[in-house]
């Protein structure tokens, strides 16, 4: 006879493809009844072995390589080798190079917390927040376009500086697509803050309490938002040594912290944004250091990408191409918060949750 | 020659009390790297604490191994499990042992397996889960499909199939 106050076990694969799941991820949850408890996520549909191919290219022809680990932050994982590599070199990038990779950088942010916002829009069923978020970024990609040439991939940055400039004339130009940026977010502003239906979707979903995303090692706006105030831009690397940041942290470790955290941090970055620009009007200088071919040692590099701290080390003995080039995304660091959050959490908020530490799976599996 | 600055080398046996202490003093782990070169590994823990950086180095032989420091950091599991998948390194008292296969094979069993009515997946006809990942091994053996992806329609019995 069946036993009808015992919940039955039933095992979900969830993802690769699902609706609301743009990310090539299967997360094998185990629900009793409606309710998940036990979540182990299963990778491998877009692994390509990045890491391994930079072993049998010069540095130089890594960059563009490692640029392509990801779409949306290719500036992040761009600066981070060459900032690994230029440790290994002990060369000092020229200030200019600096000033142009931090503007590059925080215009990244903004494109990618947008596009997130989008997502998650999407993701609880408010298509208008979708749509209006992606327009708005199309604003930041007309500026890539701009500046770079691309909209996506940017290729701006070299090993010991930066490929392009940016014209003294051409700021005017910038500022008013910042403005109208600004403007976009601005009328954005009530669909996301203290909007109804947003917050009954997003509040108290995922819940990751400080000390467990602490010691789980969680990084980015994922711990910013359970009360963490850890950003790698605090550290001063590259030129944030003279424009400095105050993370931005939010206490209720949910679905809805997550998303205040990306929102304000959109505010922050069109700061540094203009700051930046101010500093390289009128500024001269060259534009990068020459790094030699052949390197020799150990280095780390770590920067703050949109979704959170992105971590390489090279180990280099003396030939023309790296011995070990090894990348630790956010992702990668933030997955474990999955099997923390998702048990307990009803089926419905699963993609709410997994959405809300804005998962990156090309980056993860490189 | 630049090497990195605050690395501690330790043996295999003591990895997981110097985790520990690092644990202990707020040192939050990073990742972990894993270096093979001809004969032996070096295996790198990097930890962070106020934005700065400590690391810890731990030399083995080809065949060596570490222990998993998974008890002391629970997000350690999937960099361990990478290391053990791309790497080679064994890494002993895995809590999560996704088995050397953290990333699925999916050039290997996409085959079906017919009957008289269906096609079955090659995976479900060897009566394993997804879970087993996408080259099962059946007594050490990894199982990989002789069928073609596509599956063919199974032969008419003599009478004919009706649709009922």
């Amino acid at each position: 006879m069946t036993d009808l106050l015992t919940p039955s076990r039933t095992v979900v694969p969830f993802g690769p493809q699902h609706p609301v799941l743009a990310e090539p991820i299967q997360i094998e949850l185990t629900l009793a009844d409606e309710v998940v408890v036990d979540a182990v996520p299963g990778l491998g549909y877009v692994h390509r072995g990045i890491e391994a191919e930079t072993e049998r290219r010069p540095y130089d022809e890594d960059l563009p390589l490692l640029e392509r680990v990801c779409g949306i932050c290719s500036v992040a994982h761009a600066v981070a080798y060459a900032q690994a590599v230029e440790a290994l070199a002990e060369v000092e990038v020229p200030r200019r190079a600096r000033l142009l990779r931090l503007f590059w950088f925080e215009l990244t942010r903004i494109h990618s917390h947008l596009l997130w916002l989008g997502l998650a829009g999407d993701a609880i069923g408010f298509e208008a927040l979708f749509q209006s978020c992606w327009r708005v970024r199309e604003d930041v990609l007309d500026l890539f376009t701009m500046t770079a040439g691309n909209r996506v991939i940017l290729g701006v940055t070299a090993l010991g500086g930066v490929r392009r400039d940016i014209p003294d004339g051409l700021i005017p130009r910038i500022v008013a697509g910042l403005n109208k940026v600004e403007r976009g977010i601005g009328q954005l502003a009530p669909f996301v803050l203290g909007n109804e239906a947003v917050a009954r979707r997003l509040a108290g979903v995922g819940v990751v309490p400080g000390p467990v995303a602490r010691d789980l090692g969680l990084v980015g706006p994922t711990v910013r938002a359970s009360g963490v105030a850890v950003d790698v831009r605090t550290s001063g690397y590259g030129a944030y040594d003279e424009l400095p940041i105050e993370p931005v942290v939010e206490t209720a470790g949910d679905a809805l912290a997550r998303t205040l955290v990306r929102w304000r941090e959109v505010g922050d970055s069109l700061r540094l944004c203009r700051e930046s620009l101010d500093r390289l009007s009128g500024l001269r200088g060259p534009l990068r250091t020459r790094v030699p071919p052949v390197l020799h040692g150990e280095a780390t590099s770590r920067v703050e990408a949109p979704r959170g701290e992105l971590f390489y080390y090279i180990a280099a003995d003396g030939e023309p191409h790296p011995t070990r080039v090894r990348v630790r995304t956010p992702t990668f660091a933030n997955l474990p918060a999955v099997i923390h959050m998702l048990p307990g959490t009803q089926m419905a908020g699963v993609p709410v949750a997994l959405l809300s530490i804005d998962p990156c799976l090309s980056c993860t599996e490189r | 020659m630049p090497m990195l600055a605050d690395c501690a080398p330790v043996v295999a046996e003591a990895l997981v009390a110097e985790a520990r202490s690092l644990h202990k003093d707020g040192w939050r782990l990073v990742t972990a790297s894993c270096v093979p070169r001809p004969g032996r590994r070096t295996v790198l823990y990097h930890f962070e604490r106020d934005e700065a950086l400590r690391h810890l180095r731990v030399e083995l032989s080809a065949d060596g191994s570490v222990p998993s420091i998974g008890s002391v950091y629970p997000g350690a599991f999937l960099v361990e499990n990478e290391m053990k998948e791309l790497q080679g390194l064994a890494i002993t008292d895995l809590a999560v042992d996704y088995g050397g296969r953290l990333y699925r094979d999916f050039d290997g069993p996409e085959g079906w397996a017919h009957d008289e009515h269906e096609a079955t997946s090659i995976i479900e006809a060897a009566g394993l889960g997804r879970l087993d990942a996408c080259v099962p091994v059946v007594d050490g053996r990894e199982v990989r499909p002789a069928s073609t992806r596509v599956p063919a329609a199974p032969p008419e019995s003599e009478e004919g199939r009706s649709d009922d």
